[in-house]
């Protein structure tokens, strides 16, 4: 097992910062190509969804990302936000669906987490906060 | 660059816009909604919107959305 913790403060730019950790910190497993870009876009999806709709984009908030493998090439991603929180996480997790259509959004990003990963959760309470759980098994590493 | 674009379109009022995917290397959602955003104001103008160069990671993450029914992808030279 190993893992990491990030805390980084609710800017839109540190999506790509954690995202681009994400991968440096799970190198050892010799994910291939797809798979990186699979972790890329769950984390940024993830992080966004803190920044965006957890924090309303207040950057005096801050986001966790932790993440953690075993060396069978279990990755787990957790990002987490102390903010508004989900009141209706079926409706959320709906395609295309959005509560913020006017910033453009599409309403997809919890659709290709979804997608990406083995299993996906989220924990949400109204003013208490949101956290995703996500599990991917990388196939580069199963032994 | 969201708002270069938005204002490039709207005051150069083009026949065809193509978004050249050449040297994009990540898109998500947020790339989904900007597409979209542009669809609709390029549809407003009698504007075709037309995307070039993509890979097959951004064929994947855009195909989930079913933009591809509405956006044709275009091969450029």
């Amino acid at each position: 097992m190993n893992k990491v913790t990030f805390q980084f403060k609710s800017l839109m730019e540190n999506e790509s910062f954690a995202r681009i950790s994400a991968c440096a910190f799970l190198m050892p497993l010799n994910p291939n190509v797809e798979e990186i870009t699979e972790i890329k876009t769950i984390v940024s999806e993830a992080v966004t969804n803190a920044i965006l709709h957890g924090y309303d984009n207040d950057p005096s908030q801050m986001v966790t990302l932790e993440i953690g493998y075993d060396y069978h090439g279990c990755v787990t991603i957790l990002v987490s936000d102390e903010g508004r929180g989900i009141e209706d996480i079926d409706l959320a997790m709906e395609p295309l669906y959005t509560s913020k259509q006017e910033q453009e959004r599409s309403g997809m990003g919890m659709t290709i987490m979804q997608t990406f990963s083995d299993s996906f959760n989220i924990y949400s309470k109204k003013d208490e906060g949101t956290t995703v759980v996500i599990q991917k098994q990388l196939q580069s590493t199963q032994e | 660059m969201k708002d270069e674009c938005i204002l490039s379109i709207q005051s150069n009022q083009p026949k065809k816009v193509i978004l050249d995917f050449r040297c994009v290397d990540f898109v998500d959602s947020t790339g989904i909604g900007f597409i979209l955003a542009r669809y609709k104001q390029c549809r407003l103008l009698q504007c075709e919107l037309t995307l070039a160069n993509l890979s097959p990671a951004h064929r994947t993450i855009l195909g989930m959305s079913g933009l591809f029914q509405l956006i044709k992808e275009e091969v450029l030279e």
